[in-house]
């Protein structure tokens, strides 16, 4: 394994790579150099020969043609100095020796033939190199022109050359290469290993460091050493742990934050769990609580025969169901408003009208603690706005109630100025001031807080749900306002809220409704009023009829549509209280019978348990003025037949006997239709799909405040007819209703 | 009679100068005459076309022209065929060859102009004659002359003596077709002072064996030309021995000066082309031919065997007015 490992690493490798193309190299130079060596110190050793032959054979003509045996052996000597010559042999023509100097073996060259002899051969350990001895005669003639003699051969030197020498160098040679190619190769291995190290310890640094990082451990750095590509490397490593390090440091930054938002979300999350099994608690105190007493006085109602005692358990059960119809009305308020579900209209009303019939709502409760209750509007605040009344009101009315609810003495005031008057739109700021037990400064900020109350004594005493002002808070916001409590413990509170709404055209200021006690009186409210009450269910028919009968009013019943219908052809009513859901004819299908009918149709108020706004939507477009939801609370039915009867009262009795004819001048009134019919008319003309019906229900409003009965029929028929006429047909209606108007005087 | 005795030198050198002066106004006025209304054509052919056969050519050339430059117009031949030359000697004056090759193809034509040879030994020129005239004197009569090229022996000796002062012992060698003259020689030597070794050779002769003996007990050596074949074969063991017994040679040739020997006598293109003009100007030149000695020469000296065998040397002009005249 260590073997393998070993053979693996990169520092073997590159040694075997450099390596063995060197020890290649060396024996393959080696080789060529002792070759070439060889050929070189044979060459040599024949170039000694020849040029001593040579030497010799140029030298000898003059002794061996002279035959001069010691002038040949002094030519033989000068030639043993060279270190490899061994002897030397002369040959005259004939081939016999004639003198031989130094070692000179005749034996091994004796059959030889000198003439053939043109190239070195070797003989036992000696090589013999042969030349001719020729004599050659002199041009010394000027102006030669024969041809130049044939040389003649004299004779034949030959020179003994001992290979030993040969050997002797060759195997020195040998020697020096092995011993340099040694040393070449040993030089050259350490060189390897040291440009391998220099490579390879780097990488081992930056492999162990890479390893060290996949261990987890970041905050390593590769050392930037060795060759360039290897220091770019551990540069691109180091970066590449420093991002992977400050991504770590981030991730564990958003795993604290997302932590700690978790740890929030899981508290909030606990607190909405506490607030919802303490809203169910309450809920389910706060229903069993007045449920309880209903059962409980129901059962001993029925065994009571003492008639006070009986009115007392009538009174309670009353109250308590009164209680239970306000809590879920809230709760379905704060649903919807948590739903988004608030749909602010937009139409024309009359704030101080609206403001009034309020008033006139809680004067009673009020009265009954011996409070005073009393209302302000600055005179700069536009008589006629534009915006949803209902919503508007409904603030104003929680407030109110609490108020009441929380004042034991002293008074109640409502007041509306004007923060802010442009062109077309008017920031309203109003105000409920009581002289109550005022709010704990701690509880103020958690006061909007659905299901808060400032303690559950208040509960205990004034019952509620607690989400009141949180409706009142998203009512608010809903119409682009803000709403703040101001309050002084023991003194008093003062709630305020702004509000922006619409101005319509040429409104003008009313005056301040100074003393809403001139109103009538409640209990007489619904006295002379004949109401049908059409309601299939017979519970509900007989509770409605004993309500209104306390009030004053005369009832008829009808148990269906059809019935309803029948009635209201052939009797006079004054007010007509439609259950939607009947048998044969639905509610919706007599309502828009009922007003079409001929002669004037008395105001319907829609009775239904379906809250969508669908259902409403259809309720107002049959013809019904107003919509009541099921169960039906008391104050609500009466303060809507009061509001219903107001406006439409003025039918039953001549023109200008209207609510506010005695107080509005009748030119502000036609001022008013009129800019009602110019925006009919602008509909008319400049709209593809024109949207009536809002100003045509202004245009009834106003009519029946005023009492303007045919005014009012008018406009009721122009309701139904404008679907089907067209824009010409439509343009002379409206004249017409314009002509009426202009005519029109109080008497 | 004395041929060597300043008196009778003197006599001969004034009887030789007015005869020449005399043949000279004759030849410019009969020339003159003669080619009164044509110049002379002279045709030169030489046997090869090396520079020293060129600067013959050109310098004899040269010379007439600058004595008459209207006389004589000039046809150059260097190497010329047979079918040329058949062409060219009919309308020529005067043939002039050029060594031994062309005097063999134009002899070989038996023109019938005036011809004089050059650059030819003696030996040659007698053997070129016997071989298309059938003899020497049958030549002459064709008006064949030749100016060997061969230095008269009797400039080698007196300037072996004046070289070596001191020397007693002459070394001759003779060849084949030298041998006749030993007796004047050994005459003229001992009459110059010194003792005359001969060594004759045969063709069949060991040089070495023959002229070392001779040689080694010699002051001075000289070798006289004789055929080519001898020449040749003695030359280089003649240098060699003296090389080993530091005998000074006295040669024939700038050649042999050149491979050893300490001095030369010898006739250069230059000395060729004035004896060759001397010749063409000499009066009676068409009348029969003969064979004449050079008379002009080069004189030359090896300074580095001078220096190896310790001879003084002075000045060529010295040596060159201290030879005489008179030749054999």
């Amino acid at each position: 394994m260590a073997a393998n490992k070993g053979f693996n690493s990169i520092h073997s490798r590159l040694l075997i790579t450099s390596l063995l193309p060197l020890i290649l190299l060396c024996i393959v130079l080696a080789s060529y150099m002792i070759s070439s060596q060889r050929v070189v110190l044979v060459s040599n050793l024949k170039n000694v020969g020849s040029v001593a032959v040579q030497q010799l054979s140029s030298n000898a003509d003059f002794a061996l043609y002279s035959d001069n045996e010691e002038m040949l052996i002094d030519l033989g000597e000068s030639v043993l100095d060279i270190p490899s010559v061994k002897g030397v042999a002369f040959y005259n023509f004939n081939q016999q020796s004639s003198v031989t100097v130094g070692n000179f073996d005749l034996s091994a060259v004796k059959d030889q033939s000198k003439e053939n002899l043109t190239k070195p051969f070797y003989v036992d350990d000696s090589w013999y190199f042969y030349a001719p001895i020729t004599r050659n005669g002199l041009p010394l003639l000027d102006y030669d022109e024969g041809v130049a003699p044939e040389s003649e051969v004299l004779g034949w030197v030959v020179v003994s050359l001992t290979n030993e020498i040969l050997v002797e160098q060759r195997r020195e040679g040998i020697f020096a290469v092995l011993v340099v190619s040694t040393l070449g190769l040993l030089v050259a291995a350490w060189v390897s290993m040291r440009i391998g190290r220099s490579i390879s310890r780097p990488l081992e640094n930056l492999t162990a460091t890479v390893d060290a990082m996949e261990a987890g451990n970041l905050n390593l750095f590769a050392n930037e050493e060795g060759p360039h590509e290897l220091r770019k490397l551990a540069s691109g490593i180091n970066q590449l742990a420093t991002s992977v390090r400050q991504y770590n440091v981030r991730m564990q930054s958003e795993v604290a934050r997302a932590t700690a938002q978790l740890q929030i979300t899981l508290i909030e999350l606990e607190d909405a769990m506490e607030a919802q099994d303490q809203f169910l608690a309450r809920m389910s105190h706060e229903l069993r609580t007045p449920l309880t007493a209903v059962i409980g006085f129901s059962r001993l109602l029925s065994s009571e025969s003492d008639a006070a005692k009986r009115d007392e358990s009538l009174r309670i059960i009353s109250m308590s169901s009164n209680m239970l119809l306000k809590m879920i009305d809230d709760i379905l308020e704060f649903s919807k408003a948590k739903a988004g579900g608030f749909t602010l209209e937009k139409v024309s009303f009359n704030l101080s009208s609206w403001i009034a019939d309020l008033l006139a709502i809680h004067q009673t409760q009020a009265e009954e603690k011996g409070l005073k209750l009393s209302c302000r509007i600055d005179e700069n605040v536009p008589k006629l706005l534009i915006g949803d009344p209902v919503r508007f009101t409904q603030v104003i009315s929680n407030l109110l109630s609490n108020a009441v609810k929380f004042t034991d003495q002293g008074s109640v005031s409502v007041g509306i100025s004007c923060l802010f008057h442009g062109d077309k739109d008017i920031v309203l700021h109003c105000s409920v001031e009581d002289t109550g037990k005022g709010i704990n400064d701690e509880k103020i900020p958690h006061l909007f807080d659905p299901f808060s109350q400032e303690d559950t004594s208040i509960n205990r005493r004034f019952g509620g749900a607690g989400l009141g002002l949180s409706i009142c808070k998203n009512l608010v916001q809903a119409m682009g306002g803000e709403i703040k409590v101001n309050s002084v413990l023991g003194q008093g509170s003062e709630f305020s809220f702004t509000c922006k709404l619409a101005i319509a055209e040429k409104s003008e200021s009313i005056a301040a409704i100074a003393n809403p006690a001139e109103y009538r009186e409640p209990n007489k409210t619904l006295a002379g009023v004949t109401v049908l009450v059409a309601e299939d269910n017979a519970f509900n028919q007989k509770l409605i009829v004993r309500l209104l009968k306390a009030y004053g009013a005369t009832c008829l019943t009808a148990n269906n549509g059809l019935e309803a219908i029948e009635i209201a052809e052939n009797l006079h009513l004054d007010v007509i209280l439609m259950d939607i859901h009947m048998p044969n004819i639905d509610g919706i299908a007599a309502c828009e019978t009922i007003v079409q009918q001929s002669g004037e149709s008395p105001p319907i108020i829609a009775l239904t348990a379906d809250v969508t706004l669908s259902e409403q939507e259809r309720i107002t477009q049959a013809g019904a003025v107003m919509t009541l939801l099921k169960p039906v609370d008391e104050s609500k039915l009466i303060s809507s037949l009061t509001q219903v009867l107001s406006r439409a009262e003025g039918a039953a009795v001549t023109n200008g006997t209207g609510l506010l004819s005695t107080v509005v001048p009748v030119d502000e009134l036609k001022t008013a239709l009129y800019e009602n019919l110019d925006k009919l008319v602008r509909q008319l003309e400049e709209s593809e799909h024109p949207s009536l019906r809002g100003i045509i229900h202004d245009l009834m409003g106003l009519s029946g405040l005023y009492g303007m009965s045919q005014l009012r029929e008018l406009v009721m028929q122009f309701r139904a007819d404008y679907g089907s006429l067209n824009v010409e047909q439509n343009l002379a209606r409206i004249e017409e209703i314009r002509q009426h108007i202009e005519q029109f005087t109080f008497e | 009679m004395n041929y060597f005795s300043p008196c009778h030198r003197a006599r001969s050198l004034r009887k030789t100068a007015v005869v020449q002066l005399v043949g000279l106004f004759w030849l410019i006025f009969s020339c003159d005459y003669a080619f009164a209304d044509r110049k002379a054509s002279i045709l030169l052919v030489a046997s090869k076309s090396t520079p020293d056969y060129v600067a013959v050519l050109t310098a004899a050339s040269d010379q007439l022209q600058s004595k008459n430059p209207r006389a004589y117009e000039f046809n150059q031949r260097y190497r010329p065929t047979e079918a040329e030359l058949k062409t060219d000697i009919p309308q020529a004056d005067y043939i002039v060859t050029v060594g031994t090759s062309a005097a063999d193809k134009v002899y070989s034509l038996k023109p019938k102009v005036p011809v004089i040879s050059v650059l030819i030994t003696k030996d040659a020129f007698s053997t070129l004659a016997k071989k298309h005239y059938g003899s020497q004197e049958a030549a002459f009569a064709r008006r064949v002359s030749s100016i060997c090229l061969d230095q008269p022996v009797t400039r080698s000796i007196q300037l072996a003596k004046l070289l070596i002062p001191g020397a007693s012992d002459i070394g001759v060698m003779l060849g084949p077709a030298s041998a006749h003259r030993k007796a004047w020689l050994g005459e003229y030597i001992t009459n110059s002072e010194m003792k005359p070794r001969f060594v004759s050779i045969s063709a069949k002769d060991n040089p070495i064996h023959k002229i070392e003996p001779v040689l080694s007990r010699s002051d001075v050596f000289i070798p006289i030309s004789d055929t080519r074949l001898i020449n040749i074969s003695t030359a280089k063991w003649i240098l060699h021995l003296s090389y080993r017994h530091k005998v000074p040679v006295v040669a024939f040739s700038k050649s042999y000066l050149k491979a050893g020997a300490l001095a030369a006598i010898y006739s250069s293109p230059e000395d060729v082309a004035r004896d060759t003009s001397e010749w063409l100007l000499k009066p009676g030149n068409t009348g029969v031919g003969g064979l004449y000695k050079p008379n002009h020469y080069s004189l030359d000296f090896n300074q580095s065997v001078a220096a190896n065998l310790k001879v003084q040397l002075k000045a060529e002009q010295t040596y060159r007015e201290r030879l005489g005249m008179e030749v054999r």
